[in-house]
């Protein structure tokens, strides 16, 4: 485990307005190439496979 | 003010209150969402309720307690690393654990992470695009830590190789295990 607690170090982090919008950009992005996916896994007849946290 | 606990796992039927909630808010509403000892779960559910929080027209709190993993990990991370003005994410005073690491698939019990696969799979294209995403988190996290490149040189002790604790945890993430961070 890092031994550095992320309650002292947050204030250090520095997204851009930029950066924050493009990961947007990219989050809607994996949303629509996820539900392709989900479409070629149940034509496939996979529909218990998926991405996963 | 309105409080929704959301425990044990992010997944669509544990997020649907909060959801309707969010989208129902007026300028003023406060909401509070509660992700105690939180093991994650779906990456739909992950995305609405980070969608909905970023649209919302109420104050929202975001507060983690005990653990907060994978899912659960992703969106609290996600509103530290692109804050919003009406959107705090903390904890609640007492020490909770941080569990982060790479998505994957899961296939007949085996763990599919991108560097498993090829540009001839299914998965490939998908996985790339939320592996990166999820990349972008953790290197900004690695820089507030401190990391520079010169944490990827060799420490010479006792004519040992040593590496730095957080080329440790880079090559441990990017190894897809684990990251694991006191919060």
């Amino acid at each position: 485990m890092l031994n550095i607690n992320l309650n002292k170090v947050r204030n250090n982090i520095s997204a851009s307005a930029n950066n924050k919008k493009e990961a947007y950009e990219k989050l809607k992005s994996f949303k629509e190439k996820n539900e392709q996916l989900k479409a070629v896994y149940v034509a496939k007849g996979q529909k218990q496979i998926k991405i996963s946290l | 003010m309105e409080y929704f606990e959301i425990k044990d796992e992010i997944t669509p039927a544990t997020v649907s209150a909060a959801l309707a909630a969010l989208d129902d808010a007026y300028n003023g509403n406060e909401i509070t969402i509660q992700l105690p000892y939180n093991g994650g779960g779906s990456v739909d559910a992950a995305i609405w309720l980070i969608e909905a929080i970023k649209q919302t027209k109420a104050k929202v709190t975001i507060e983690v307690d005990r653990y907060v993993i994978s899912a659960a990990a992703f969106i609290y991370l996600w509103f530290i690393i692109y804050p919003e003005l009406h959107v705090e994410a903390k904890t609640t005073g007492e020490p909770a654990i941080l569990v982060y690491h790479r998505p994957r698939v899961i296939i007949d019990e085996h763990l599919a992470f991108l560097n498993d696969l090829n540009d001839r799979t299914d998965e490939w294209e998908t996985l790339k695009e939320f592996t990166e995403i999820f990349d972008k988190l953790f290197e900004y996290l690695m820089a507030a830590c401190g990391y520079t490149a010169a944490n990827e040189n060799i420490y010479e002790y006792s004519q040992c190789a040593l590496k730095h604790q957080l080329r440790h945890v880079r090559d441990g993430y990017y190894s897809n295990q684990d990251f694991v961070m006191p919060t």
